[in-house]
């Protein structure tokens, strides 16, 4: 199998290296697949023309051919067009007007045209239409794909922060345990199964404030891609899902940033141009810390101190037509920190990332498009409190050093090879300890995982594409070797409808132990001789459709069964290999989803709703018998509205309703003593999951208001933001309190409504 | 394809799944279990190995109620099996004197429980005798400490034993008040004692048999029996489970239990003791 790596890595030098060398001569005549010399290539970047920034997944489409490409992570794209005809071609993406300009190539002639889009009216050779990303997204031959823009991001309601995990969350097919966890379950699957990339760097635990928050700055995000289920052969080493943020490049014309201050935190943000680029630095910063103090509740309450803060910074310069280098980095903490004098009491978290990534993009031809990227990424979370007069320590460490190299090559009009391959070297350290006493756990490993991809999207007919793809992927640690096959395939039945399939395998090689009601005490570990890979297989079927003018629907099914899904053990770890880490089982999902959407227009939003099953067994836990996990909702609703009431207000809200998640019954207890003291009662546990709690739903809303301060342009917005504006206190876990006679079950709930207000300027 | 029926086709699927969706709650029935709670100390005989059944939810704990009777217990050591006898009047508890089996230090005990056809079984494996090395010293002569409530920084007094068997045993203090006649020693700003009204406290776990004796241990004024414990793992386990799962942000589970087919603990300590004579200021 090892063969197929070194494969990918000789088809990716051939692609590259053996068109470079020869440039001058068209491509096409040197390769299996042809573009028809008939031809010319027209190729270029999309940009944004106040800022210069490159533009995500813009559309640039021919109509009168019904042809066209949608620009690439780094907003380039390329579009085989025949020769000695006069064209018109369009370029749109959501938000900007739509920008038009007619082309005439020669045969075998190479264009090279940087569009640029605008958010304002302007006048020349644009035309004045809005147009809807979801179009785009209906003709991509990728399954369960979402994308999100920084402007939705800020249109909706809050809990004091704007934050892409809890918009995803309101997503058909993505899930969560309890509002103030920011982990995502995406069709059964748990926050462990998603791969999350940060400007192609891993991250392992995305969260503030015990999950409350994800650590993505919305200021400095450009782009969020959501992959929901079967994704390409490019991505791997997880089971569920992508998800891919880009960060801002930065203004390559203008020096110009922006300040927000909200309740919980507050945020900078700059932006100037450096030689030919630019860069970006964004700084996030929790006060609670300060205002427990200023007021004195910290000391008069006994509460601990608690913070946490981001830092990103991306540097980018264009060095000619054909590269480009991008260097960014991030760093967050939270901190918990509480100490009274006794160590019995003493109890201090931290938990953060540091990632930083080197990216090269070049362009070996007109149609060939590679990235290398050079990442680093560490994730640790260190736990520490007294044990009576002992002091428990939980530290957990990972670094992940990765090389990937990607190449795209838009061999003809109907064809795009994609390959590349990936290198990452981890460590994991994990260390338990109580007192002075030698480690329950002392685990460190240093595997290496290599993957490489190969695939190729091929539309034999205007309305079919097919993408076939295999990922091949292993980790040093264990001799099997994962064979990933992939298949998509888009059928356009009419330019309103749309037919979409999809089917995959996929290998993960890491396992995460952690507690599903906060997401802040990670603990990921790769798999060894001990525990075999989790796999699973994918199955999504399904439409996109235009039911009404400027509304979208979607509607998508999908299976998903999985092998070697692992469940913590329920005691102290104690030893060194996996299987004394967790339970090893199976599992299965399914479900259906719908998903209504209107992307322009004063109303905006999306009505989503998911049918879905998750079922987990293992020969531990009640002899095997399948079970819900936490996370498992039958029914999910969720309703996104917002409306733009004039020129300076717009107005938002969200409504949510999900069955009760899944909860043990307790069906008896006993008493646990010490000689001649009673001690208390334990609860005993019936069937694992087998109850679940009352629904949950809860409507937020929110008001933004724009204004000018201390300029003529509309430079600052003041929000106020309603969470839970009915005060329905939702269930957050089900607790047992045996000091009643009998024993009384409790629901503990979680936030009661709490307005929220913040104000932003840019400058 | 006409738009009206493909919609109708998606409403009908909708509506299909929300009824198809409703899955009904399994109930847990309730199975009793066995429950033994046992302490073994070195050079004593079994005093007492208690049986329960667990609870149902719905009903209150009651010693007696629930208390084993009739059951088949029995100790192994080193081959031999030992019978244990029921203690007269006190339902669920069962014992062997000191003549017939003494504990020994460095030896691996064996509990089996048979009862109403379920049969449980546990080990311990017993830590070396210890014995207070600064009996003399630790304290005033005529080992009267004298106190007005049970302020931390009352006194503070060490008591060491030895020797260390084992370089990760772990220790625990017993305080056990021998007559509370002599009525109960008022509370510090500090905050209550939570078991106001036992006469047994126990202090955390140490990592070294240097055990430091404050004001805060004694609940009641009088003669107090201060008992040196050297724990076996169970015992540790036991009580990090049981008296630290309640910490939040505790590993430790209840589920942490070495009793096979049943609940509970059987653990062992080795142990010497000192008393000492609290006296009002």
């Amino acid at each position: 199998m090892r063969s197929f790596l070194y494969l990918c890595f000789c088809v990716f030098l051939i692609s590259a290296f053996g068109v470079s060398a020869g440039d001058a001569k068209p491509y096409a005549k040197r390769i299996a697949l042809p573009a028809d010399s008939s031809e010319g290539l027209l190729s270029g970047y999309v940009k944004d023309s106040a800022s210069g920034e490159t533009i995500i997944g813009a559309t640039i489409r021919v109509r009168s051919l019904k042809r066209g490409a949608i620009s690439n992570k780094s907003g380039y794209f390329a579009l085989y067009l025949p020769a000695g005809k006069v064209l018109k071609v369009e370029v749109s993406s959501l938000g900007y007007r739509t920008f038009s300009k007619t082309v005439r190539l020669n045969e075998g002639e190479k264009i090279t045209e940087n569009f640029i889009l605008s958010q304002e009216n302007l006048q020349g050779e644009e035309i004045v239409v809005e147009t809807d990303r979801s179009k785009d997204r209906r003709e991509s031959p990728q399954v369960s794909t979402v994308s999100l823009k920084p402007s939705q991001i800020a249109s909706l309601p809050r809990a004091g922060e704007a934050d892409i995990f809890r918009i995803l969350q309101m997503i058909p097919g993505v899930q969560t345990v309890s509002e103030i966890s920011a982990g995502l379950y995406i069709r059964g699957g748990s926050p462990d199964q998603n791969l999350i990339l940060l400007d192609g760097s891993t991250l392992y635990n995305p969260n503030h404030f015990f999950g409350f928050f994800s650590t993505f700055n919305p200021d400095a995000i450009k782009d969020v891609d959501l992959i929901k289920g079967g994704f390409p052969a490019q991505y791997g080493g997880r089971l569920s899902a992508v998800l891919s943020v880009t960060n801002k490049d930065g203004d390559l014309y203008n020096t110009h940033g922006a300040v927000a201050i909200g309740l919980i935190s507050s945020r900078a943000t700059v932006e100037t141009p450096v030689g030919n680029g630019a860069i970006t630095i964004a700084a996030r910063r929790t006060y609670i810390d300060a205002i427990l103090n200023l007021t004195g509740l910290a000391k008069s309450l006994d509460l601990p101190s608690y913070y946490f803060y981001d830092l990103n910074g991306k540097f980018t310069q264009n060095l000619g037509d054909n590269d480009k280098i991008a260097v960014s980095g991030y760093g967050g903490l939270d901190k918990l920190y509480f100490d009274n004098g006794s160590q019995a009491s003493q109890v201090d978290i931290r938990w953060g990332n540091q990632s930083g990534s080197a990216s090269w993009t070049h362009l070996f031809s007109s149609n060939i498009f590679s990235k290398f990227n050079f990442t680093g990424s560490h994730y640790f979370s260190l736990l520490k409190f007294g044990l009576g007069d002992e002091a428990f320590t939980f530290d957990n460490q990972i670094y992940d050093y990765s090389l990937r190299a990607d190449l795209e090559d838009i061999t003809s009009s109907n064809n795009t090879l994609k390959t590349g391959f990936q290198l990452s070297q981890y460590q994991f350290g994990l260390n338990i300890k109580v007192g002075n006493n030698p480690p329950n756990a002392d685990i460190t490993q240093k595997p290496i995982y290599y993957a490489g991809y190969v695939s190729d999207e091929w539309k034999p007919t205007d309305q079919l594409a097919i993408t076939p793809g295999l990922r091949i992927d292993g980790i040093s640690t264990r001799s099997d070797v994962g064979i990933d096959p992939r298949l998509s395939v888009r059928y356009i039945i009419n330019p309103e409808f749309t037919v979409k399939a999809s089917y995959g395998i996929y290998h993960q090689y890491l396992d995460l132990a952690s507690n599903p009601l906060f997401t802040a005490f990670d603990l990921w570990l790769p798999v060894d001789s001990t525990q075999a890979p989790q796999t699973a297989q994918q199955y999504v079927l399904g439409i996109s459709t235009v039911p009404f003018e400027d509304f979208t629907l979607e509607v998508e099914t999908y299976y998903k069964n999985m092998s070697n899904v692992v469940e913590l053990k329920p005691n102290i770890i104690t030893g060194n290999r996996l299987s004394d880490v967790f339970f090893v089982g199976s599992g299965y999902s399914y479900g259906f989803e719908v998903f209504l959407q209107k992307q322009v227009g004063d109303w905006t939003g999306w009505i989503g709703y998911s049918l879905a099953y998750t079922k987990r067994k293992f020969a531990a836990i009640d002899n095997n018998a399948p079970f819900s996990p936490t996370y498992d909702r039958r029914h999910d609703l969720n309703v996104v509205l917002t409306y733009r009431l004039n020129d300076r207000w717009t107005v938002g809200g969200t409504f949510t309703y999900a069955t009760g998640q899944p909860y043990s019954q307790t069906t008896g207890f006993y008493n646990a003593g010490e000689p001649d003291y009673d001690g208390k009662l334990i609860p005993i546990n019936g069937l694992k999951n087998s109850l679940r709690l009352e629904p949950y739903h809860r409507m937020d809303l929110s008001g933004t208001y724009s204004f000018s301060l201390f300029s003529d342009k509309k430079n600052a917005e003041f929000n106020i933001d309603i969470y839970n504006v009915y005060n329905h206190r939702n269930v957050w876990f089900r607790r047992i309190n045996t000091d009643n006679t009998p024993a009384t079950s409790e629901n503990v709930r979680l936030l009661p409504i709490l307005p929220t207000f913040g104000l932003q300027v840019k400058f | 394809m006409k738009v009206s029926s493909k919609y109708s086709v998606v409403l009908a699927l909708l509506i299909a799944a929300i009824f198809v969706g409703c899955d009904g709650a399994i109930e847990s029935n309730y199975t009793p279990q066995i429950v033994v709670q046992s302490f073994l100390y070195t050079g004593e005989g079994i005093d007492s190995v208690l049986l329960h059944y667990t609870t149902p939810y719905t009903k209150s704990y009651i010693d007696s109620e629930y208390a084993i009777t009739g059951a088949d217990v029995k100790i192994s050591v080193d081959g031999a099996d030992f019978q244990l006898l029921p203690i007269p009047n006190r339902k669920g508890r069962y014992y062997l004197p000191k003549s017939t089996l003494t504990v020994q230090g460095g030896k691996v005990y064996t509990l089996t429980v048979t009862a109403d056809g379920i049969t449980a079984t546990a080990q311990t494996s017993v830590p070396l005798p210890i014995q207070i090395t600064n009996r003399a010293t630790a304290f005033p002569a005529d080992r009267i400490l004298v106190l007005d409530t049970n302020d931390a920084t009352t006194f503070t007094y060490t008591l060491t034993a030895g020797p260390v068997d084992n370089p990760h045993r772990l220790y625990m203090l017993q305080i056990t008040s021998i007559d509370t006649t002599y009525g109960k020693i008022p509370t510090s700003n500090q905050g209550p004692p939570v078991d106001t009204s036992a006469y047994v406290r126990y202090s955390f776990i140490q990592t070294a048999p240097n055990m430091i004796i404050y004001s805060r241990l004694f609940g009641w004024f009088g003669p107090n029996k201060i008992k040196f414990l050297a724990l076996d793992s169970n015992w540790v386990d036991y009580k990090r489970a049981v008296g630290y799962g309640a910490n939040s942000f505790s590993p430790f589970q209840p589920s942490l239990n070495h009793i096979n087919n049943g609940l509970g603990i059987f653990a062992s300590a080795g142990w010497d003791s000192i008393t000492v004579f609290i006296k009002p200021k």
